[in-house]
C-alpha cells in the first residue's frame, strides 16, 4: 500500500504551486539558462549562415573557364549554358583593351568587350537589359573616379560618343571590372574568360564538366574555382568540435544540476519526511519528476522568449530555421534536466532518514 | 501488534561510544510508553531504531516475533508506524490540512477519506480552526499538535512520539497527553520519550534509557 498515482501528482503540483518564490526563482534561473544557451546557438547558426551568405556573395559558386595555351574556348558556348540546370549564369569576357577615354583624358582605363550574362555573373544585381552597340556599362569604381552615370556619354579616343546605360557594382565578385568600361556584345568567337555561377550543390559537377563544355579545338579548356576553396571553405565536423557551445553546455549542465541539487538540499527536511512516512524512494524520485517538470514547462516558455528576444535584437534569424533551433536546444536541455533533477535530489537525501529530518 | 528489540547496538561512528548497547527489550502491544533518560542519552537514537528509520549497527528489530528485514522497511513504515518528530517536522508551505493527511495519502487512502480523518483530529488537538492556515505560519506549540494530529489522523499500529509537548503549556500538554494516550484508536501502540513526569504517569509503563540500556520504571528527569 503506497501512494495512489493522482495523491501523488497532486502533491507535486502543491508543492510547486505553495513554494511560490522558490519556483519563480527556479524558473528565472532555469530559463536563463535554457535561454542563454539557445542564444548561442543562434548565434552561431547565424555566423554559418552569415558566412555561407558571404561567400556566396564573393562568388563562391563561380568557376572560371579559360582557353587552353594557343587554343581557344567558345562564347556561343558559354553563353549557352544559361539556362542549363544548376547554372545560375554564365557569360564572356571576350577581349579587355586598355583605352583613353576623352571625358577622363590621360587615364587609362580598361575596355573590355562582354556579353551580358558576365554581367548578371559579376552583379547579380544588375538587371540592365539591352543589346545595343552604343550603349556601355560602366563599372562602379571608374563611375566614382569619372563622374559618369547612368544617361552620361563617354568619348572613346577616336571614336564618338557612347551613353552609358549602366553603373555596375563588381567589387565584390571581379574587383578589377570595378574600374573598367564594359562593351556588352554578342557572344560571338573565342573568349579570354568564361564565367559561371553555379547553385552551390551543382558547383563540383559543373567545374568538372565545364572544359568539356568550352573546349571546340583538340586542345582542351581549363576550369578553376574563381575562389580558392581550400582558403574560404568551412568544415562543419571541426567546428563542431570547437564550437562555443562545446564549452557552454557542460557550464549550462553544471549550473543546472547545481541548482536542482541545492534545492533539494534545502528540502532535505521535507524530503525526509516524505520518506519517514514510508514514501520509496523511487516514489519520491516520479515526485521530483513531476515537480522538475512543471519548473521545466515553465523555464521552457521563458527561455523560449528569452532566446527570441535576444535574436531579434541582435541577429534576425530567419523565423522557421530559429524557431527549429531553439525548440531543439531548449528541448533537449529541459530533456536533461528532467531526468537529471530526481536523480540528483535522491542522491542528495541518500543514506540515514534521521539525519535528514534533523537538517533544518 | 508487538515490538521487540533484541541484542541492539548502535553507533554512530564506528571508534565511538554506543548510544545503545546490547539492548533488548518487548515492548507490551497496546499500551502506551514512556521513555525518558537525560539529554543525549539516546533516547532520539532509540525511537528512529524502533520506527525503521535507523538501522543499528547490531542486532534486530522484531514485529510480531518476525525480525523485520531490509526490503520490508519503508512499507512497514507507512503501514505500522506514525511519528511526532522532535523537530517537528512538516511541509512548511503546505496547509495544516495537507499536512495532517500525509501519512494517510501515503498509505494509499483516497483523498476525501483522508481529508476527513485529518480534520477530525485536528479538531482533537485544538486546530480545527486553523486548517486551512500555511503549516509555517503556526506556533511552536501549534505545530507540535499538528504533528500529533497528523499521527493520530493515521491510525498507526505504533505511535511514536519524541518530546511532543516539550513546547506547550500545561493546559494544552494536559490536553494533547489526553489525544495521544486516551484518544488514539485502539490497538495503538504509543512509545513517547518526555522529560515531563507528568505526561510519564499518565502512561502505562515508564522506562528509563540509561548507559545505552532500558530499564522499566526509573526515574524521570
Ligand atoms: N547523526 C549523529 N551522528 C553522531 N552522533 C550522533 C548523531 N545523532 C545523535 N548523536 C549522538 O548520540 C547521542 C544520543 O543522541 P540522541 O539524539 O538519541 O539523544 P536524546 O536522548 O534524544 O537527547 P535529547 O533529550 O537532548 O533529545 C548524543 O550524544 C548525540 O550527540
Ligand atoms: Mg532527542
Amino acid at each position: 500500500m503506497s501512494w495512489r498515482t493522482t495523491a501523488l501528482m497532486r502533491e507535486a503540483w502543491l508543492n510547486v504551486t505553495s513554494n511560490r518564490w522558490r519556483t519563480a526563482g527556479a524558473v528565472l534561473a532555469l530559463g536563463a539558462i535554457l535561454g542563454s544557451l539557445a542564444a548561442l546557438e543562434l548565434r552561431d547558426a547565424n555566423e554559418l549562415r552569415n558566412f555561407q551568405a558571404n561567400f556566396v556573395r564573393s562568388g563562391g559558386y563561380v568557376a572560371l573557364g579559360l582557353p587552353p595555351a594557343g587554343g581557344s574556348a567558345d562564347a556561343a558556348r558559354c553563353e549557352a549554358m544559361n539556362g542549363q540546370p544548376g547554372v545560375v549564369a554564365a557569360g564572356s569576357v571576350i577581349r579587355p583593351t586598355p583605352t583613353t577615354f576623352e571625358t577622363a583624358p590621360g587615364i587609362l582605363y580598361q575596355r573590355a568587350a562582354v556579353t551580358w550574362g558576365v554581367l548578371r555573373v559579376w552583379d547579380p544585381a544588375n538587371r540592365a537589359a539591352a543589346n545595343d552597340s552604343r550603349q556601355i556599362v560602366i563599372g562602379r569604381v571608374m563611375a566614382g573616379e569619372t563622374g559618369l552615370r547612368p544617361g552620361s556619354f563617354v568619348t572613346p579616343r577616336g571614336e564618338g560618343p557612347i551613353l552609358v546605360t549602366a553603373i555596375v557594382d563588381t567589387t565584390r565578385r571581379n574587383p578589377t571590372a570595378a574600374r573598367w568600361a564594359l562593351d556588352p556584345v554578342p557572344p560571338t568567337g573565342s573568349v579570354d574568360e568564361c564565367w559561371v555561377e553555379f547553385v552551390p550543390g551543382a558547383f563540383e559537377a559543373g567545374l568538372a564538366s565545364l572544359p568539356a563544355q568550352l573546349t571546340t579545338g583538340d586542345k582542351e579548356a581549363v576550369a578553376r574555382p574563381y575562389i580558392r576553396r581550400d582558403e574560404f571553405t568551412r568544415d562543419p565536423a571541426a567546428e563542431f568540435v570547437a564550437r562555443p557551445q562545446r564549452n557552454g553546455w557542460p557550464l549550462a549542465g553544471s549550473l543546472m544540476a547545481g541548482l536542482f541539487a541545492l534545492m533539494a538540499w534545502f528540502r532535505r527536511s521535507e524530503l525526509g519526511l516524505y520518506l519517514a512516512i514510508g514514501t520509496p524512494r523511487s516514489l519520491l524520485m516520479a515526485m521530483l519528476a513531476v515537480e522538475a517538470l512543471l519548473v521545466v514547462a515553465l523555464a521552457t516558455v521563458l527561455a523560449v522568449a528569452y532566446a527570441v528576444a535576444i535574436d531579434e535584437a541582435l541577429h534576425h534569424t530567419p523565423r522557421w530555421s530559429g524557431t527549429w533551433i531553439v525548440v531543439r536546444t531548449v528541448g533537449s536541455a529541459a530533456l536533461l534536466t528532467l531526468t537529471a533533477a530526481p536523480l540528483l535530489a535522491v542522491l542528495v537525501v541518500r543514506g540515514s532518514i534521521a539525519n535528514l529530518l534533523k537538517d533544518r | 501488534m508487538s515490538l521487540e528489540l533484541r541484542n541492539v547496538t548502535h553507533r554512530y561512528r564506528r571508534e565511538s561510544a554506543p548510544v545503545l548497547r546490547d539492548l533488548s527489550f518487548v515492548f507490551p502491544a497496546d499500551r502506551s510508553i514512556a521513555v525518558v533518560g537525560p539529554s543525549g542519552s539516546g533516547k532520539t537514537t532509540l525511537l528512529a531504531v524502533i520506527g525503521l528509520l535507523t538501522r543499528p549497527t547490531e542486532g534486530d528489530v522484531l514485529i510480531d516475533s518476525e525480525v523485520v528485514k531490509e526490503r520490508e522497511v519503508a512499507d512497514l513504515r507507512t503501514r505500522l508506524f506514525a511519528w511526532v518528530f522532535q523537530t517537528v517536522n512538516v511541509l512548511g508551505a503546505r496547509t495544516v490540512t495537507d499536512n495532517a493527511m500525509l501519512v494517510l495519502l501515503a498509505r494509499g487512502v483516497a483523498q476525501v477519506e483522508a481529508r476527513e480523518a485529518a480534520r477530525d483530529a485536528l479538531v482533537t488537538v485544538g486546530l480545527g480552526a486553523l486548517a486551512s492556515r500555511t503549516a509555517s505560519s503556526l506556533s511552536g506549540g501549534e505545530l507540535q499538535r499538528l504533528c500529533i494530529a497528523s499521527a493520530l489522523a493515521s491510525r498507526p499500529r505504533f505511535l511514536l512520539a519524541d518530546e511532543p509537548t516539550g513546547q506547550l503549556d500545561r493546559a494544552t500538554t494536559d490536553r494533547v497527553t489526553q489525544a495521544l494516550i486516551e484518544g488514539r484508536p485502539r490497538g495503538t501502540t504509543l512509545i513517547v520519550v518526555t522529560h515531563d513526569p507528568h505526561v510519564a504517569s499518565q502512561c502505562d509503563l515508564t522506562v528509563a534509557l540509561q548507559d545505552g540500556q532500558l530499564a522499566i520504571g526509573g526515574e524521570t528527569t
